[in-house]
């Protein structure tokens, strides 16, 4: 007899459940269920203004509100022809990377560390290992002062406005930054080290192939680069990613033609970095040292993030001096002149690839919103990950198997919010 | 001291109030001494709702009858409950088109006559229900949150801000963006509180915290309009936190599944 | 040099500047970066800029800051008043109704028991006004207060130059090393807006609104309730107590923080009575307090007609339109029989 058993996802953003197929006892079978309630962000936007556009999006999700801003805020300005002055697109590239670091040292240190420690959250991890927690919490403090200070505030950036910047940032704060980066990226060397180890206790997952932004900035441009080495432009996204409604989940799952299932997020833009780092791999990971340019596994995703990590605070203090060098003038936010086009623009988020497409009367009012979500592009290979997984785990008992399922989708850091907006 | 026991739930939302929580970096370790995060699901493995509890923050707008029922199950087990946040107090910036059905907003984004797990028009979460108390904002700030706990620890619940944005705005002697640029500055309407953040940035209010105590509308309406901006614009900034902006009033249904 | 009056040339003003900011802390009126007008510290070798109007918020931020903590709770120590030990400031630039307005404020919390709070910063602060062209939204030497606008130097503008008059020891304190730029003079000083502040008398003002009851409907319709126009006046001083408890219960904190007769909060009471619950009534209110005056000080204008509140505010609502109306009213209802 089969038996469905749903299991709530804790430690992720949003709602999620894990559905565990059970015969005669047995699980046989996991599903990945995005359960998050719909806002249905597309058709809010349809016949607003653009000025509505940036302020609404950041909104579906809070760990990803930065790069969600700065997509549409690219994308409104390209629309209707628009560049923001250097300093401006500094300060963007800053608050981008200061949510990387936010969302690489919420998932790694208060996330993820648990399932490593064996406890069941930062509330455990406060009396267990109080240490490390607090280095997380520096790190992520430090990802959040970068958006104070380039966006004001953490959660939905307000001073990135359409043309530019509401204020420019003052010089001792850049400079009291730039100390704490200093002292962070200390705090962060220890990263890769604590997080190769642990994700080994899961048996043979699938390997996927992947796909990442390329461009001038390590995080955003206007063309994805594919393992395969394909290069697709972000303006014909339609005919290599397609978005469909699933049953049962309240996020589109995307495909990718007959090409497969391709996997985006930190993996895959090291990959497409050919950055692939092997003396840092960790043992035994067979198929990623066969082929470490084609594809990419869970097993590696906290890994890479742990790597991006300080990548992300290099970058940051690198843009701070920058800044500092060139001197901070006070600028005015360009004014924009609607006129009728069509945009689409990708930048990478946290947890990947994130695309934004537009459409826009002469008027400058929306008339066609389409936004595809890094988790949304990963959901079809959690769900393989997921069976595979179980399979790999036959003859175990259902607490073991839920558990190692839970971590699995944790190590996607999937966003849940982000995927259904 | 004896440690309160908190839940934290999210219904549908952005996570950003649960995030600007776990974003008090600085003060966790005390916060944790006081209170013990028993359901909070964001940030940790337990899942089931065990025993009463001091104080349930839940953040988010109501939208799903899954939602519902943890809302319904919180409140029974709660002394006091929170509406955590614009979308929880008010339904936030997703309730901007509740004039349109459902199933039709739905039909663009997903194609098919269902709404993707039965959702339906977002909802503040008084209008299931009984409320005790509010931190607005979108996100809130984390001072109103840290009052918030240490009122908790105390005994007692915050005062909520009665003044304006404006008169923040203007404590902090800042020229006034609607006054003298002209732009769309919504702290006239705006709750105090948040030491208007964003005009001392040069960015105008969006109004995030939710209209104040007294406010009025036709007077502001009449100078936005004065800047030049249309009936159009003003209701579409203005409706993103306020409801009264809204073309189309309607009254927030309650949804009961018994 | 107290109470004697010197000549300073045009072109001796920026060296005098130059020594006076050399003395220490000093803040001067100046447009900032971003178009505002305040008074700030100025940045090297930048002059006062003497012909601007009017700050944004007058000198109470820096004799009342908007939210300032008076005591300390912890439970080791009780409560503890906050000590302050501010450091002299030099305001330079300071126009004859700010002056005026301090004088006000001197009234309210020094009288009797001194506030323990104003009075430190009160004798940090060093003066020295400037005389003034009045501009639409002024209403010195006609409708404002009698307080007299006392300060330790004053700057009369003449054409070619100030006439600098010392007016108190601080003033000569400051004056003297000084001396080089300045030339002794017997000149009675020019007319200004420092003279004949206020035309009207309060015992002019009606007590009883009835007769322009229209007027004040209409400025409570257009009212947004704001409160700006009370955030920026010079003498409005009502405050409110605020005690913050720290997260583990163990201190608190409490703040004096600016309160506003334009909310709801303002006149109401426990249980929830308010005393003043229509706008109208409120605006009643504020006309009282601000052309009658009220408690002790009953019978002193309490407007020194900076202008700040009709700037300020965003509505463009002006009380002194109303004012004018209820004085004619009034004179008009004592001759007719
Ligand atoms: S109130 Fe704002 S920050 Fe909070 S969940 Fe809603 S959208 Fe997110
Ligand atoms: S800028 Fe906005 S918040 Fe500030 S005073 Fe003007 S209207 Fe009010
Ligand atoms: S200024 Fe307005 S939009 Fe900004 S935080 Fe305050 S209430 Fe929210």
């Amino acid at each position: 007899m089969k038996k469905k058993s749903i299991r709530k996802l804790t430690r992720i953003e949003g709602d999620g459940q894990v559905e565990l197929i059970r015969e005669n006892g047995i699980v046989t079978d996991a599903r990945f269920v995005i359960s998050e309630g719909v806002r249905l962000f597309e058709a809010l936007l349809a016949g607003r203004s653009f000025h509505e556009v940036p302020d609404m999006v950041c909104r579906i999700c809070s760990i990803c509100s930065t790069v969600h801003k700065v997509a549409a805020l690219e994308a409104v300005e390209e629309a209707f022809g628009c560049m923001v002055s250097r300093q401006s697109a500094i300060l963007r590239e800053l608050a981008v990377n200061g949510g990387v670091i936010e969302s690489h040292a919420l998932h790694l240190y208060f996330l993820a560390l648990p399932d490593y420690l064996g406890v069941a959250g930062f509330q455990e991890m406060a009396t267990t290992a109080p240490e490390l927690l607090q280095r997380g919490a520096r790190i992520k403090k430090c990802g959040n002062l970068i958006q104070e200070i380039a966006g004001g505030r953490a959660v939905h950036p307000f001073n990135l406005v359409i043309g530019g910047t509401g204020s420019s940032p003052r010089k001792d704060s850049l400079l009291s930054l730039e100390d704490e980066l200093e002292s962070v990226i200390e705090d962060a060397t220890s990263a890769p080290e604590i997080f190769q180890a642990g994700n080994d206790r899961f048996p043979e997952l699938p390997v996927f192939p992947f796909f990442a932004v390329k461009g001038e900035s390590r995080l955003s441009g206007d063309t994805v680069g594919l393992s395969t080495g394909e290069l697709m432009t972000a303006a014909s996204f339609r005919s290599w990613l397609g978005e469909s409604a699933q049953e049962g989940s309240c996020a589109k799952v995307c495909n990718f033609g007959n090409s497969g299932i391709f996997v985006t997020g930190p993996s895959a833009r090291r990959g497409i970095e050919n950055m692939l780092d092997e003396t840092s791999s960790p043992r035994d990971l067979s198929d990623d040292r066969k082929s470490p340019r084609q594809t990419v596994s869970p097993y590696l995703f906290n890994l890479h993030r742990a790597i991006e990590l300080q990548q992300s605070l290099d970058r940051a203090l690198m843009l701070v001096r920058l800044l500092l060098e060139e001197g901070i003038h006070e600028e005015k936010a360009l004014r924009l002149a609607p006129r009728k086009s069509e945009v689409t623009k990708v930048i990478e988020a946290p947890r990947g690839t994130l695309l934004h497409h537009y459409e826009f009367d002469r008027d400058g009012v929306c008339i066609c919103a389409d936004i595809t979500t890094p988790t949304a592009m990963n959901q079809a290979a959690v769900g393989i990950s997921l069976r595979k997984l179980v399979q790999g785990m036959a003859g175990a008992g259902y607490g073991e198997i839920r558990s190692g399922c839970e971590r699995l989708v944790r190590c996607f850091d999937p966003c849940l919010s982000c995927a259904v907006h | 001291m004896k440690r309160e026991r908190v839940a934290i739930a999210g219904l549908t939302g952005c996570s950003g109030c649960q995030l600007t929580l776990l974003d008090c970096e600085d003060e966790l370790p005390l916060l944790l001494k006081n209170a013990d995060f028993d359901y909070f699901p964001m940030a940790s493995s337990g899942i089931a709702l065990k025993g009463e509890y001091d104080a349930a923050l839940v953040e988010g707008c109501l939208s799903t009858q899954e939602g519902l029922k943890l809302l319904r199950n919180l409140r029974e087990k709660s002394r006091l409950l929170v509406a955590f946040g614009a979308c929880a107090v008010s339904g936030g910036v997703t309730a901007i088109r509740n004039d349109v059905p459902r199933e039709e907003l739905s039909r663009i984004v997903y194609g098919g006559d269902a709404v993707p797990g039965g959702g339906f028009e977002p909802a503040p979460l008084a209008s299931a229900v009984k409320v005790d108390f509010d931190i607005t904002g979108c996100p809130p700030e984390k001072a109103d949150i840290l009052e918030f706990f240490a009122g908790l620890s105390a005994g007692v619940l915050p005062i909520p801000a009665r003044t304006f944005v404006c008169a923040d705005c203007r404590a902090r002697e800042n020229i006034c963006l609607l006054a003298e640029k002209g732009e769309l500055c919504l702290g006239v309407l705006t709750r105090g509180g948040c030491n208007a953040r964003c005009p001392s940035m040069n960015v105008p209010c969006e109004g995030c915290r939710g209209v104040a105590e007294e406010t009025n509308f036709a007077e502001a309406m009449a100078i936005f309009s004065a800047n030049g901006f249309s009936a159009d614009r003003i209701s579409e900034k203005g409706g993103r936190f306020f409801r009264e902006f809204l073309h189309e009033k309607k009254e927030y249904q309650k949804t009961d599944p018994d | 040099m107290k109470n004697r009056r010197f000549l300073l040339v045009g072109s001796d003003f920026e060296p005098f500047c130059m020594a006076l900011y050399g003395q220490g802390g000093i803040h001067i009126p100046k447009i900032c970066a971003d178009g505002g007008v305040r008074f700030a510290h100025p940045v090297e070798g930048e002059l006062p800029d003497l012909s601007l109007i009017r700050t944004i918020l007058p000198l109470k931020k820096y004799l009342f800051p908007p939210k300032d903590k008076v005591l300390s709770y912890s439970q080791d120590n009780g409560y503890q008043p906050v000590e302050y030990n501010s450091g002299k400031l030099l305001i330079f630039g300071v126009h004859p109704c700010d002056l005026a307005a301090i004088s006000y404020l001197d009234k309210i919390f020094l009288n009797g028991e001194p506030d323990a709070f104003y009075l430190p910063r009160r004798k940090s602060l060093a003066l020295i006004g400037v005389s003034c062209m009045p501009d639409k939204y002024c209403s010195c030497g006609d409708i404002a207060s009698p307080m007299p606008a006392d300060c330790d130097i004053f700057l009369y503008k003449i054409e070619t130059g100030y006439m600098v008059s010392c007016e108190s020891d601080e003033g000569s304190a400051i004056l003297s090393p000084l001396s080089p730029f300045l030339h002794e003079t017997d000149i009675l000083p020019p007319e200004s807006t420092r003279d004949n502040f206020s035309l009207n008398s309060v015992e002019k003002f009606p007590d009883d609104l009835s007769g322009v009851s229209s007027e004040l409907q209409e400025m409570a319709r257009s009212c947004l309730g704001c409160g700006a126009c009370s955030i920026c006046c010079p003498t409005c001083y009502c405050f409110d107590l605020l005690e913050l408890p720290s997260l583990n219960g163990e201190r608190a904190e409490r703040f004096r923080i600016w309160d506003n007769c334009l909310y709801q909060s303002h006149a109401e009471v426990a249980g929830g009575y308010n005393f003043r619950k229509a706008r109208t009534e409120r605006f009643d209110y504020r006309y009282r307090h601000k052309y009658l005056g009220f408690g002790q000080l009953q019978g002193i204008m309490s407007c020194v007609g900076c202008g700040r509140c009709i700037a300020n505010c965003p509505a463009g609502l002006d009380l002194r339109p109303l004012a004018c109306k209820a004085l004619k009213e009034s004179s008009h209802a004592a001759t007719s029989p």
